[in-house]
């Protein structure tokens, strides 16, 4: 096997194991943001809530997250090693600064809240029963006759300290799940010379003031990328 | 003597088995009206031999069941196969909305030459949207 080939398989395998990624955008221009540094141009967008409602199976916004999607297009010949990790977030005009959250930790954390809570002992659980028939047959002991006719019934079971119902998404297979959709949606890390694309996922950075704009760092190897990001409109 | 215990259990239970038996194996249901002279694992699975392959929840009509996510399809043509996993689930028309295990599917369209695909991911207690226009085109 050429040595070429070889290199090509193992960058592709190390790419596929960061996430499959999504298609990148035609130019780096066709992000609101975008911004040229270090053999490299990364290209960033705020993927607004209704829009991540549509594309993730996931409930993202209501875990807090805010999903940015990202594009790493590397110079001709050059090859850039990418690492969500490398990317920090910031909503301006000051906030703490935040790091990509893995798709495994997210899975976990939303897993958590859809479960089942232990109900207190003060929890009191009504189960309401009706029941309606008709009954044929038997004679009836005073008239004589046969017994027939429609009957009702009703009732009332409470029960106490219960545990809640569990949520959508709570089983170990829905956290798998979300793992997965998330990782094959991500930036794809590893080497590589062809342009990549793929979501991140912050942990909406916290704030009173109105958010105008974010700050996206990425923190390279060659030199540091400043990104403002503007907001989605509500 | 525990080996010779072991064969005969397998042995029976074989003879027992009805002859229209289902076997669930990854998650792919096969009903059988085939016969074979031969020996297959238990294990072993090939979709080519036991063609006609039906998709995840084909037997069970794709209906509610506990735990199990819901994809609605919107605005997909009457007439198109629905195929998941590769596997026939049945028309567009008939299948508004499927009830499936949580997991990963490659959902697909196939409409004359043309078919559309999508990777879906189904929670259980959600519902999911699909319109075509966000699948994958291919001609």
């Amino acid at each position: 096997m050429k040595p070429g080939i070889l290199v090509g398989l193992i960058a592709g395998m190390a790419l596929a194991a960061g996430g499959g990624g999504i298609r990148p955008r035609g130019s780096s221009a066709d992000y609101p943001a975008h911004e040229t540094a270090g053999g490299m141009t990364i290209g960033a967008a705020v993927v607004p809530s209704d829009q991540v409602r549509k594309v993730f199976a996931t409930d993202l916004n209501g875990g807090g997250y805010l999903v940015i999607e990202v594009a790493v297009y590397p110079d001709a010949g050059r090859e850039i090693d990418v690492s969500a990790g490398d990317f920090m977030l910031r909503a301006e005009p000051d906030s703490e600064t935040v790091r990509a959250a893995s798709g495994s930790a997210i899975a976990s954390a939303l897993q958590r809240k859809n479960a089942p809570r232990p109900g207190k002992a003060s929890d009191v659980s009504i189960y309401p029963t009706a029941n309606i028939g008709y009954e044929s047959g038997g004679y009836d002991p005073v008239t004589g006759g046969r017994r027939r006719g429609v009957y009702a019934g009703g009732g009332v079971g409470v029960g106490v300290g219960e545990p809640r119902p569990p949520g959508p998404a709570a089983t170990d297979r829905d956290r798998s799940t979300m793992q997965q959709e998330l990782e094959d949606k991500s930036l794809p890390e590893g080497k590589t010379s062809q342009a990549v694309a793929g979501y991140l996922y912050f942990p909406r950075p916290s704030g009173k003031a109105k958010t105008a704009a974010y700050e996206l760092t990425y923190y390279g190897a060659a030199r540091q990328v400043k990104l403002r990001v503007p907001a989605p409109p509500k | 003597m525990a080996l010779r215990t072991a064969l005969l259990s397998v042995a029976l239970l074989a003879a027992l088995a009805p002859a229209d038996a289902r076997v669930r194996l990854g998650g792919v249901r096969i009903g059988g009206g085939y016969s074979y002279g031969g020996y297959y694992s238990p294990w072993y699975y090939d979709p080519f031999l036991f063609y006609p392959v039906y998709a995840p929840g084909y037997y069970s009509g794709f209906g509610y069941q506990p735990n199990m996510g819901a994809v609605k399809l919107e605005g997909a043509d009457k007439n198109a196969l629905v195929y998941l996993d590769g596997a026939l689930a049945g028309r567009a028309d008939k299948l508004k909305q499927m009830w499936l295990d949580p997991g990963a599917y490659d959902l697909e369209l196939r409409t004359g030459d043309h078919s559309a695909t999508q990777r879906i991911y189904v929670l259980s207690g959600r519902t999911l949207k699909v319109t075509p226009e966000l699948m994958e085109v291919r001609p």
